[in-house]
């Protein structure tokens, strides 16, 4: 029953304007950047934080980014989330280039295309979890409206899918950080995105709950979705199939795990 | 992000922090209520002042005479306007329906048997009691035949009867007056102060009997201070006022165009009470408009520090996809939902402060409608001007910042 959420990239065909000739040669891709450096101006002084990055994922696959603090891979994940643009180079979200976006445009990727999971889970602290799950469907602004389920409907959904069907009218601080990281699964997932991005989710829990949302996070890539997590722990990234290791604002490592 | 999604949010926000949102408000509640009240007080006075002088009679024209000026040589005259001015306005002048000229004399004391009380003694006749549209409590009005045969009778005023006979009727009895022995006839009904003279506090004597018996000297003999007319009807008014300043500068041998009398209106004396108090009501109106704009500065401050404070929920929302747009407008919602909550209990605290002093009876306080709307859309503009900064600034954050900030 699950299976049907996830299933974004046939339900939504993309407008053919949009396509680029790239893009038509490789549609099964969610990532396509290619040779993308992001230097930022500290006053007079420019720091290249990304020099040069090029990276495919497929659709499907679950992706670990590793990497030191300084080693680009927050700026990467920044870009790979449309909170930032490159300074040069391009990036092919869905097989939509979204590197020359203007904010408005980016927003709406965001809303549509991306499902962000952070370390701090993030969630707004007055409203009850499936407020905070309805959230990402108030910024739609190219939803549909009169068809299919309602946004309360949709968002009980994707609380029972994360297991947490009995918390509904919970707010965060009465919720465990497991159980928050989960309502901020939940809402990564209303929109059904074709890339969930996940940074550091796990460094604000314990191993146990930690083990949890790695659990969840598996078994929704087992389901369809393509995930990309940031994280620096081993043990972490040996969940996933494919490990790329970054350094001083390049990748150095690109490994598919056993 | 839809409208009442947005006025949702604006609202749960103040909520949170409620206390906080009243003291915003209070600058904008205070401005607004300030200007409906000021307003409020002036025009309940103005209607008053209005109401007071047209009580006074309707359609008048009142000829005053202007102490030291009008004459030719320079120096100082003693004012001119007499009896046989009012005489002669009655006799030549058509379309009028009474001219009532009035004199008074020095203070005088009134006694009856072993009570008395000084009053003021007020020369009239019998066109007096319609011209001033003046009202008896009982007896009758001094008559034409009074004045003709210096007929020593007196018509009392409420106090003045009310002094000498408490609640006995004074018809008939014979009273002094200074040193004179005079009949009352007529007893006034309570009428109060208007415009600092207090017609209950006087007594009426026949104008021939006060240049007998009670002026002063001799200069002031034949003298009048007013002469109340009486015009027929309203469009008349104009033409008998031209007609008076012609006959009066004649008979006074001055220009017509530089009268030694003054010829007004009750509508002329209302305008000049209006003009003092509309000075006053600007002045109170921009103690309220200040007031309001020390109430936008503070909407804008806190929005400032609400921004500050929600700089990670800003970062949450627009990583959901919040367009600059959508954060824009939730923090304008927001500072609007202030200003216009601050108007509707400013409104509210005006209309329930003006019904509370209506009850006391004491000030009249009129609540002009233009001045609701006035202040309840100057507190909108301000809650859109002031709190269109601090929401632009939230709009521009940038994500990655805004995500970042603890």
């Amino acid at each position: 029953m699950q299976d049907g959420m996830l299933d974004l990239p046939e339900s939504t065909p993309i407008p053919t304007t949009l396509l680029t000739e790239h893009a038509l040669e490789a549609t099964d891709r969610v990532i396509d950047v290619q040779a993308v450096t992001r230097t930022y101006k500290l006053g007079a002084v420019e720091v290249p934080a990304l020099q040069g990055v090029s990276l495919a994922v497929e659709r499907g696959e679950f992706v670990a980014i590793m990497g030191a603090s300084g080693s680009g891979k927050s700026t990467l994940m920044n870009i790979l989330g449309c909170l930032d643009r490159p300074t040069s180079g391009h990036y092919y979200l869905d097989g939509e280039d979204v590197s020359q976006m203007n904010k408005d445009q980016l927003a709406g990727v965001r809303s549509r295309r991306i499902g962000f999971v952070f370390q701090s889970f993030n969630l707004l602290p007055r409203m009850s979890a499936l407020k905070n799950v309805m959230l990402p469907l108030a910024y739609d602004h190219g939803q549909r409206n009169g068809h299919g389920p309602s946004h309360e409907e949709r968002a009980r959904e994707a609380l029972e899918r994360v297991g947490l069907g009995e918390r509904l009218h919970h707010r965060p601080n009465e919720l465990s950080g497991g159980q928050q990281q989960r309502v901020a699964i939940a809402r990564a997932l209303i929109q059904a995105p074709p890339l969930v991005l996940a940074d550091e989710p796990t460094g604000n829990l314990d191993s146990k709950a930690g083990e949890e949302i790695m659990a969840i996070l598996s078994r929704l890539n087992d389901e369809g979705a393509t995930v990309v997590l940031v994280t620096h722990e081993p043990n972490i990234a040996a969940h996933t199939r494919r490990v790329v290791h970054m350094h001083d604002g390049r990748i150095v490592s690109d490994e598919v795990q056993s | 992000m839809n409208l009442w999604r947005t006025l949702g949010t604006a609202w749960e926000g103040i909520i949170a922090n409620k206390m906080r949102s009243v003291l915003t408000m209070l600058g904008v509640i205070i401005g607004v209520a300030a200007v409906i009240l000021m307003v409020g007080v002036s025009a309940g006075a103005e209607a008053t002042i209005a109401e007071q002088i047209n009580s006074l009679g309707a359609n008048l024209i009142i000829v005053s005479s202007i102490q030291g000026s009008g004459n030719t040589t320079g120096h100082a005259s003693p004012p001119k306007l007499n009896y046989d001015d009012a005489q002669a306005i009655a006799k030549e002048i058509k379309g009028l329906s009474g001219v009532a000229p009035e004199q008074g004399g020095a203070a005088q004391t009134v006694r009856y048997g072993t009570a008395n009380f000084s009053t003021s003694v007020i020369g009239a006749n019998a066109d007096y009691l319609r011209v001033r549209g003046l009202v008896l409590a009982e007896g009758q009005f001094l008559t034409q035949q009074d004045l003709d045969a210096k007929r020593k009778v007196v018509v009392l005023g409420a106090q003045v009867a009310k002094e000498l006979f408490g609640d006995a009727s004074a018809i008939g009895q014979q009273i002094n007056v200074g040193t004179v022995k005079m009949t009352v006839v007529g007893v006034m009904a309570e009428k109060g102060k208007v415009a600092e003279t207090d017609y209950d506090d006087r007594v009426y004597v026949p104008l021939t009997v006060l240049y007998q018996k009670f002026t002063v000297s001799q200069m002031a003999a034949n003298r009048v201070r007013t002469i109340y007319i009486q015009v027929a009807s309203q469009e008349g008014m104009s033409a008998a006022m031209a007609q008076i300043n012609t006959l009066l500068a004649a008979r006074h041998d001055v220009e017509p165009a530089s009268p030694d009398v003054r010829i007004q209106t009750q509508g002329d004396i209302i305008a000049t009470q209006e003009a003092a108090t509309a000075a006053f009501r600007d002045l109170l109106a921009w103690v309220g408009a200040v007031s309001l704009l020390v109430g936008g500065i503070g909407i804008m401050n806190i929005m400032l520090v609400s921004v500050t404070e929600r700089t990670r929920e800003i970062g949450i929302r627009q990583s959901l996809g919040a367009r600059p747009g959508d954060i824009r407008s939730q923090f304008l919602t927001e500072a609007l939902a202030l200003s216009l909550s601050g108007g509707l209990i400013g409104v509210a605290g005006a209309l329930g402060t003006a019904a509370f002093f209506g009850s006391l009876g004491g000030m009249r306080l009129v609540v002009v409608p233009d001045s609701v709307l006035l202040a309840f859309g100057a507190a909108a503009g301000v809650g859109v001007f002031f709190g269109y900064y601090p929401a632009n600034k939230a709009a521009r954050l940038d994500p990655i910042v805004a995500l970042r900030y603890e």
